[in-house]
């Protein structure tokens, strides 16, 4: 008993995102009984439509891709001070930016695959660049400026594709890009594609970016105390900038990745907001790399094991949104959960006021 | 003499730490009682049960000789407690009578205010304390000790007959001090208590009647100021024989390191000059202390010579080599290092632990960053090797520096600055908010610093420290430079009225 106090509260930071995930469903429990249903047997639907065969499972799989980009890109900025919400309008526009890529030109395998996800992570990049520059030499705040930006983005990527790039039928979507620029498909039949590969390089450089290299140091001291960093001869306004245009890139590479990997197309309004999930993602997976595997992973389960639950369970589509609603309220009130998790850890009160200020 | 207050068996604890361990002690009616001891002795965890800001585990207070539960302020003000506290909370944008007045206003009718009995009140209590507070003056155009005096003001208005006074000398000049001292008397006379919170044993000494002395959260001795000695106070509080020592002499003094030539610097938010033509030099071997009253341009003079402030004028040479406009990475890598004035803001990535906080600054030198990869084998090593030195106090070099107690934060950052040699150290009150044992820790490194040949640059509040460390003592006053002399030819008296704006031909002889 000692020893698991001891393991949880050296582990309160994992323990809280894990009891806010298990709270979310108990949550959803209490609704399904409310509404005569059995919850353990829609659990059951679930777990078995996100895991329960390879299919299902390459299928969650290439659920996280996207997913796990782009929480990587809202790290990579929220590490080092910068609030990047306008990651949904980089992705549409890295993913039509690679679409046009793929289609446009004809290439050796080996360079347009490459050039095309290049030219979506710029795409993103450089949209990200304009809340950047208003942040740091205009002090816009960057929340606002970068949801806002997300609709030019939309309406942007919805006016090409209907007036600018030639369409194929009736669906608003761009031609599909050419052979040399998709990805492999891993599992024929499913939608899991060579794409997992580029996301497991993201995490891990993206961690290796951060924990080993000066550069990393510099943007997590900005991102702690930019009054201290600046002190100590860290040029805070030039990190902020690199760590939006990362940020930006990333997200623009998400978009890329699900049109070379899914879509094979710019298809308008793909994306069932990635970019905003991806901040949820983010916030479960502590802000790390690689716990966004971990939470990444249960989104994306979220979104194939409740189509499962929703046809054998019986449960209507509603319920399904919100119970995603749940899980995002209950993770985002981790803070409380964590106060309460540690009084009754600890037998303590965390509350700032009781710390001595002798 | 009555006892207007009592504590019983007071017991306070914060997780694993007892912060209060059965404090007892008696307070005379009409008596000033100095509560003293080190940071961390439990003395404000106290008043704040005292206020009823928290509630303690355990024990009695008792008021007059009746046992009582104060759960919040408005218990306690009711009982006749008034708290002064160490941070203000005054509205600055509202004038002295409504702050004073605030929540309790003279009305003509419930939706008027009475403003001229506000300000007749206001007065009429002012003058029978002797505050000389201006009723009608807004609050943000006053000065911090007359800030002071409003507080005193708001707590005599709602009755108050028990005044805690926690730390009230540390943002006042001396003659700001002196002249708290005599209101405090004042209020004496008139038969209000006093609980004067401190550890400055010298204004203990000289205002107390009573003192008790507390450490580690328990009281060790309560004791009548006559029986007792700064020495012997030093000695309850911490423990041990303590030396308020004198520093030995410069004892070799070179070649000027750092040159300050004609700085000018205006503030970017409201443009007003914030140094004007600041010149002096310090060189190898030499303190130079810069006295002033806080807000005169220390911290402007300090970002300026780490190239923070943008200098509208003026040079700064390092050895003879012109640094001016060089970026804060330069100025840092040629040979400047600095204590910054706000340990958690600029001096510590609080969230930073240890072993990162001892290379802060260091990131892209060897031996933390080769080829842009970091080395956290040569980042810990470092670590461990200065926490050893430097006898820092932390479980280990994975602590969070956020987790540190002051003194022990503080000794990373001198840890981490004085380790490379800076030719010239910038120290920006390096002592603020700190205990005896870790005050003398960071002096003696300065000492050493200097013994070793190297030239530093004190900047502080308190006089004291700046007479005891410095060869020279410079003082600023609005941004200017107003005198530079030998420690030896001044006094703290004279270089009081100095930081006040005053020159040496008002000084009587």
């Amino acid at each position: 008993m000692e020893k698991a106090r001891k393991f949880l509260e050296k582990n309160e930071a994992i323990a809280t995102s894990v009891l806010a995930v298990i709270l979310a469903f108990i949550m959803v429990a209490i609704l399904l009984l409310s509404t005569g249903r059995n919850p353990i047997q829609a659990f059951g639907y679930f777990i078995r439509g996100a895991f329960g065969t390879v299919y299902n499972f390459a299928d969650t799989v290439s659920r996280v891709i996207p997913l796990l980009i782009a929480a990587i890109a809202f790290i990579i900025g929220a590490k080092c001070s910068v609030f990047n919400v306008g990651i949904e309008g980089q992705l549409l526009l890295g993913a039509l930016t690679s679409a046009v890529i793929g289609f446009g030109l004809d290439l050796p395998k080996a360079i347009h695959l490459p050039l095309m996800l290049l030219a979506g992570a710029l795409a993103g990049g450089l949209y990200a660049l304009i809340p950047a520059w208003l942040k740091v030499y205009r002090k816009v705040n960057e929340i606002l400026s970068t949801i806002m930006l997300n609709y030019p983005a939309f309406f942007f990527t919805h006016y090409i594709v209907l007036n600018v790039t030639p369409l194929e039928g009736v669906i608003p979507a761009t031609p599909f890009i050419k052979d040399t620029a998709k990805f492999v498909n891993i599992f024929p039949g499913t939608r899991l594609h060579a794409g997992v590969i580029v996301t497991i390089l993201v995490v891990i450089l993206a961690n290796f970016l951060l924990k080993k290299t000066s550069l990393g140091y510099e943007m997590r001291a900005v991102g702690l105390n930019q009054e201290a960093a600046r002190f100590h001869g860290i040029p805070v306004e030039k990190r902020m900038m690199l760590a939006f245009f990362l940020s930006g890139c990333l997200a623009g590479l998400a978009g890329a990745v699900e049109v070379a990997g899914v879509h094979y197309r710019y298809l308008d309004q793909f994306s069932p907001g990635y970019g905003y999930d991806s901040i949820t993602v983010a916030m479960v997976g502590l802000m790390n790399p690689f716990g966004a595997i971990f939470s990444a992973t249960l989104f994306g389960a979220l979104k194939t094991g409740i189509v499962d639950m929703a046809v054998f369970a019986e449960i209507p589509r509603q319920l399904i949104t919100l119970i995603n609603g749940i899980v995002v309220l209950f993770v985002s009130a981790k803070s409380l959960i964590r106060s309460r998790f540690l009084e009754v850890v600890k037998g303590k009160k965390t509350d700032a006021l009781e710390k001595e200020t002798a | 003499m009555a006892t207007i207050l009592e504590m019983r068996g007071v017991i306070k604890r914060f997780g694993d730490v007892l912060a209060n361990d059965h404090v007892e002690f008696k307070v005379e009616k009409g008596s000033i009682h100095s509560i003293v001891g080190e940071n961390g002795a439990g003395k404000t965890t106290l008043m704040n049960i005292l206020y009823g800001l928290y509630q303690a585990d355990a024990g009695d207070i008792l008021i007059n000789g009746e046992k009582v539960i104060i759960k919040d302020p408005s218990d306690a003000i009711r009982l006749g407690i008034g708290s002064i506290h160490q941070h203000f909370k005054l509205i600055p944008a509202m004038t002295v009578a409504e702050n004073v007045m605030l929540g309790n206003e003279p009305r003509k009718n419930p939706f008027m205010l009475d403003l001229k009995e506000l300000n007749d009140q206001t007065r009429r209590l002012s003058d029978q304390y002797g505050l000389a507070v201006d009723p009608e003056t807004l609050v943000e155009d006053i000065s911090v000790g007359i800030r002071q005096r409003v507080e005193i003001l708001k707590a005599l208005y709602r009755k108050a007959n028990l005044l805690i006074l926690d730390e009230p000398t540390a943002l006042l000049t001396p003659q700001e001090t002196e002249d708290l001292f005599r209101i405090i008397k004042r209020l004496r006379a008139d038969g209000k208590t006093i609980l004067f919170i401190s550890h400055k044993l010298k204004e203990i000494m000289e205002i107390s009647d009573r003192v008790t002395v507390m450490r580690d959260g328990k009281v060790v001795d309560t004791v009548e100021k006559t029986d007792t000695s700064e020495v012997k106070l030093a000695r309850l509080m911490v423990g041990r024989d303590v030396f308020l020592k004198t520093a030995h002499p410069s004892k070799k003094i070179g070649e000027v390191i750092l040159k300050a030539d004609h700085l000018s610097a205006v503030s970017e938010l409201h443009h007003r000059p914030v140094l004007s033509n600041v010149s002096f030099e310090v060189r190898a071997g030499e303190i130079l202390g810069i006295a002033g009253i806080d807000g005169n341009g220390q911290t402007e003079l300090v970002r300026a010579l780490i190239g923070l402030q943008k200098l509208s004028e003026g040079k700064i040479y390092l050895s003879g080599q012109e640094i001016t406009r060089l970026p804060v990475k330069e100025m840092r890598d040629v040979g400047i290092g600095v204590i910054p004035e706000d340990r958690l803001v600029e001096g510590l990535v609080v969230d930073f632990n240890v072993q990162e906080n001892l290379c802060l600054g260091q990131q892209r030198n060897e031996p933390f960053s080769k080829n842009g990869l970091f080395d956290w084998k040569a980042v810990s090593s470092n670590a461990e090797n200065l926490v050893e030195k430097f006898d820092i106090r932390t479980p280990n070099i994975e602590h969070l520096a956020r987790l540190l107690s002051g003194g022990n934060q503080q000794k990373v950052i001198v840890a981490r600055e004085i380790f490379h040699a800076p030719d010239m150290m910038i120290a920006a009150q390096p002592t603020r908010g700190l205990d005896i044992a870790a005050t003398d820790f960071v002096h003696e490194e300065l000492i050493k610093h200097r013994d070793r040949g190297k030239a530093v640059l004190l900047l502080s509040l308190s006089l004291e420290e700046i007479m005891l460390l410095s060869t020279r003592i410079a003082v600023i006053y609005k941004g200017e430079i107003i005198s530079i002399v030998n420690k030896e030819d001044t006094t703290v008296e004279d270089l009081g009225l100095l930081m006040l704006g005053g020159s040496y031909e008002h000084i009587p002889a």
